[in-house]
């Protein structure tokens, strides 16, 4: 089962559902979870879940680099690029690294080969083994970390989904710490994911960006379900906006200043708070019961 | 004219509060740049008359014209993110993964590929019921040119006060550390970071505070829910004056922060809170540090 916990706006609780939700799963269940924090520009997890580091590696992409005793100042790698990632003087070329989509274009299509595709380096990926507060029981995180003032969060995100992917088994749990908004990132660790939740919060901010994200996820086809944080009995714009779209609601995580103290400080919140670790628990039911094989395994 | 931008780092601290209050407080003295394109959610704490709607085009997909593709595949041979599928005889895009570089059009021997250009979003100039303008505006689902139109809504704003003459641009951030925020930060005069006395408050403070300081410009800082824990707000103190940040306010947890946003309204409009008080004496200190 590999489920992501995305949401609209930044700040309602993706970060927390994910920790308590995957720290839930192996402690109640005892199966294997998997962690993977792909909120790369704020991997936030690793905070509340602490463990050893298994292995780390840097990341890189490809971008090109120009050979100036090669170049015969065709002015072709200019005129292709789409992105103006390459600038042409007439007398020399100069590549702009944070333009550059990696398309290969300028590199292959350079008549004297003069713009090789070279190592980029834009973050790192972590393996943890996480520690289960209180046990000896133990569950993985992975964590990609985009390095600061890189702007290519899609590729990290990628090979951080396929480096999580050797470390699953078949019965793994994967829950993904999507990034927040509705664009490219979001899309990216969407489509890697059989089943999305949502976390919302009742407020007027948080219901437009859960509209938002809702729209980008039916454009996808991907299935999805609600989760309300900071749930305020008296506010119910979250609940009458998912029943008009036909959107389960499948749990809500009281407001609570508890709970807001805990998470400040690093802790979980479901076993300190019951009534925390039922919401989790109703999530976990919803998820084995919805009829896609691949997210029951 | 002086530039001040709001920013977080990490979502959920208040940031588009604040800048709502000092909005509200600045009145018609400033134009207000919504630049949290992927969360534009200031539009919903004040009631608006569209003015001006554009279209932001930018960036390509491609288009296979199937009456005139040879199928010879050369397209999928070249494409390098996975965005080209055989479908019958003939190729298709998938439109998502499609990232416009144009590599199959420039190569395809029969020249089926058309470069469509693609509307990546909306611009909007509105009116506030302050009186005062608002640029927002609002980006087409799965679009990745965020930073492209935070730099588009800049230039509106700055067009929009020129003619007006306004004494501020106040600008909403966008959160992250990624290209977006810098397209915020590039340019301002003052910056303001919005932050919780949490672990990941003070996390995402770090990283995005080494984004600031590519940039020549002063900074402060304002403590939301400064209350929620003793030990983590002594730190995060610690940190703000370790990097000679201004300590604009320390404003306690307050429930009246999204039942003013659930009213429509900016917290500073609910006049008898003491935080409103706080909020006021932030937004004065920013002004003593960029006159």
């Amino acid at each position: 089962m590999k489920i992501a916990i995305a949401s609209g706006k930044g700040g309602t609780g993706k970060t927390t559902v994910s920790v308590n939700l995957s720290a839930w799963i192996h402690d109640m269940t005892n199966r294997p979870v998997v962690l993977v924090d792909l909120d790369v520009e704020e991997p936030d997890a690793g905070i509340f879940l602490h463990g050893e580091i298994i292995e780390r590696s840097v990341r890189y992409r490809k971008i090109p680099r120009w050979n100036k005793d090669t170049c015969i100042l065709s002015g072709e790698c200019a005129a292709v690029c789409m992105y103006n990632a390459i600038a042409f003087t007439g007398k020399s070329v100069m590549v702009f690294p944070e333009l550059c989509h990696g398309c290969y274009a300028c590199s292959d299509l350079c008549p004297s080969h003069s713009l090789p595709m070279v190592d980029d380096r834009i973050g790192e990926i972590t393996l943890y083994r996480v520690l289960l507060p209180g046990t000896k029981r133990d569950f993985l995180r992975i964590e990609g970390r985009l390095d600061i003032g890189r702007e290519m969060a899609t590729p990290m995100i990628a090979q951080t989904v396929s480096f999580a992917e050797q470390y699953s088994k078949d019965n793994s749990v994967i829950i993904f710490d999507a990034p927040p908004g509705t664009s490219c990132p979001m899309m990216e660790a969407a489509k890697h994911s059989d089943y999305m939740l949502l976390v919302a919060e009742p407020t007027r901010f948080g219901l437009y960006d859960l509209d938002l994200a809702a729209e980008t996820l039916r454009e996808l086809q991907k299935p999805f379900a609600v989760v309300i944080n900071k749930d305020n009995p008296e506010v119910n714009m979250i609940d009458d906006y998912c029943r008009k779209k036909a959107i389960p609601v499948i749990a809500r995580i009281p407001h609570m200043r508890q709970a807001a103290s805990i998470y400040a400080g690093g802790g979980l919140l479901y076993g300190q708070i019951p009534e925390i670790g039922k919401e989790m628990e109703k999530v976990f039911k919803f998820l084995q019961g919805l009829p896609d094989e691949r997210i029951k395994k | 004219m002086k530039q001040i931008v709001i920013i977080s780092g990490k979502g959920g601290t208040g940031k588009t509060s604040l800048t709502a209050s000092f909005a509200f407080l600045a009145g018609k003295d400033a134009v207000v740049a919504d630049c949290d394109v992927d969360a534009a959610d200031m539009h919903l704490v004040t009631e608006l008359v569209t003015l001006e709607k554009k279209n932001f085009f930018s960036g390509y997909e491609a288009v296979i014209d199937p009456g005139m593709c040879a199928g010879c595949g050369d397209c999928v041979k070249v494409c390098h993110f996975d965005a080209i599928l055989p479908e019958g005889d003939v190729y298709k895009v998938l439109p998502v993964e499609c990232e416009g570089c144009g590599y199959c059009a420039r190569i395809c021997p029969v020249g089926a590929i058309e470069m469509k250009k693609l509307k990546a979003g909306e611009i909007y100039v509105a009116r506030t019921r302050m009186n005062s303008l608002l640029v927002h505006a609002r980006l087409g689902i799965g679009s990745d040119m965020s930073g492209k139109l935070v730099a588009e809504v800049r230039k509106e704003a700055k067009i929009q006060a020129e003619k007006i003459k306004t004494k501020y641009i106040l600008i909403d951030g966008s959160p992250g550390i990624g290209c977006p925020v810098t397209a915020s930060v590039t340019g301002t005069d003052y910056v303001v970071l919005v932050t919780e006395p949490t672990l990941s408050g003070i996390h995402d403070l770090k990283r995005v505070i080494e984004i600031v300081r590519n940039f020549d410009v002063p900074a402060g800082c304002v403590i939301n829910k400064a209350d929620i824990h003793p030990e983590m707000a002594m730190q995060l103190r610690d940190f703000v004056n370790h990097q000679g940040l201004d300590l604009l306010a320390e404003i306690p947890y307050d429930q009246n922060f999204s039942k003013a946003i659930n009213e429509g309204k900016s917290i500073v409009e609910k006049k008898d809170l003491p935080v409103s008080g706080l909020i006021n004496g932030a937004w004065k200190k920013v002004l003593e540090n960029i006159s």
